[in-house]
């Protein structure tokens, strides 16, 4: 297995230089016989919007992206510290699936998986009429991120105060 | 950030010149085309030839757009995506609000 972490210092410049060592690194490791064009169009779209989120969400001066890949998967790992997002609270209360945005042509959803985790998923919904085009979302990172990845975990942990994405791609 | 090409009597063409459409310039691409639009009431045809990737904040501004042009019963037209960006366009299935053309040619036959 292939690993190396990277620091992104949350600023604006620094997203695409960051972004860049990471897809360079991910390209060398991916093994040669590996769907590369496809994963690597995943890993950019996914790690371009984990850094975006650090940057407008989180009030961490540091984030790290630590990259695994094994021979069939790809896990990037987003970690910063700071307060947790609040749809913990609901999904530690209620323990089930609730939506977090919705509109014409997607349900958002996180699932309680575990007390201060949930798993994002997505609903595609049948579009009948294009009438509520008004409703529709203009904020597309989460789900960016649940469409990209086979599996896209979301952890809150009290003890260090630590924010940690996991997203995990078959290839 | 944006050129705008041509001035016809239904519609403007514009072209994006950011070969990178991300947060960092996603806000004064939504303020210039909302003013755009203000001041011309004009459908538009955005080129985006010269755009590499597009980012979550880019996607947002271009569906605040379409919003608003919707409010003035005009139409808002992308035309010439790269294949990273029609991928992700297609991913969060943005093809079924927007009318998206190969080309500035085909998008004229439809306007």
């Amino acid at each position: 297995m292939a690993g190396k972490k990277f620091e992104f210092l949350n600023s604006d410049e620094t997203i695409t230089p960051v972004l860049k060592q990471i897809l360079e690194y991910i390209k060398g490791a991916l093994p040669a016989k590996s769907n590369a064009d496809e994963t690597l169009f995943k890993a950019k779209i996914i790690i371009t919007e984990l850094l975006t989120n650090a940057l407008k969400h989180s009030h961490s001066k540091i984030t790290i992206i630590d990259v695994k890949i094994t021979n069939k998967i790809l896990t990037i790992t987003k970690t910063n510290y700071s307060d947790p997002l609040a749809l913990i609270a609901k999904t530690n209360t209620t323990r089930n699936k609730i939506a977090i945005t919705k509109d014409m042509l997607h349900t958002l959803y996180a699932k309680s998986t575990a007390n201060d985790q949930v798993q994002f998923l997505y609903e595609e919904i049948d579009i009948v009429d294009t009438s509520s085009i008004n409703d529709i979302i203009e904020h597309f990172g989460l789900l960016i991120i649940t469409k990209a990845a086979d599996i896209f975990v979301y952890t809150y942990d009290h003890n260090v105060q630590s924010n940690t994405f996991v997203v995990t791609i078959e290839y | 950030m944006i050129k705008l090409i041509k001035d016809e009597t239904n519609h403007l063409l514009i072209e994006v010149t950011a070969s990178e459409a991300n947060l960092e310039n996603a806000d004064a691409f939504k303020s210039q085309v909302i003013e755009l639009l203000n001041t011309h009431n004009k459908s538009l045809v955005i080129d985006l030839n010269k755009v590499e990737y597009i980012d979550s904040s880019f996607l947002g501004a271009l569906v605040a757009i379409l919003k608003h042009a919707i409010t003035i019963k005009k139409e808002v037209v992308l035309v010439n995506l790269k294949k990273d960006v029609k991928d992700l366009l297609l991913l969060i299935r943005l093809d079924k609000v927007f009318k998206i053309y190969d080309n500035y040619k085909e998008a004229l036959s439809h306007l």
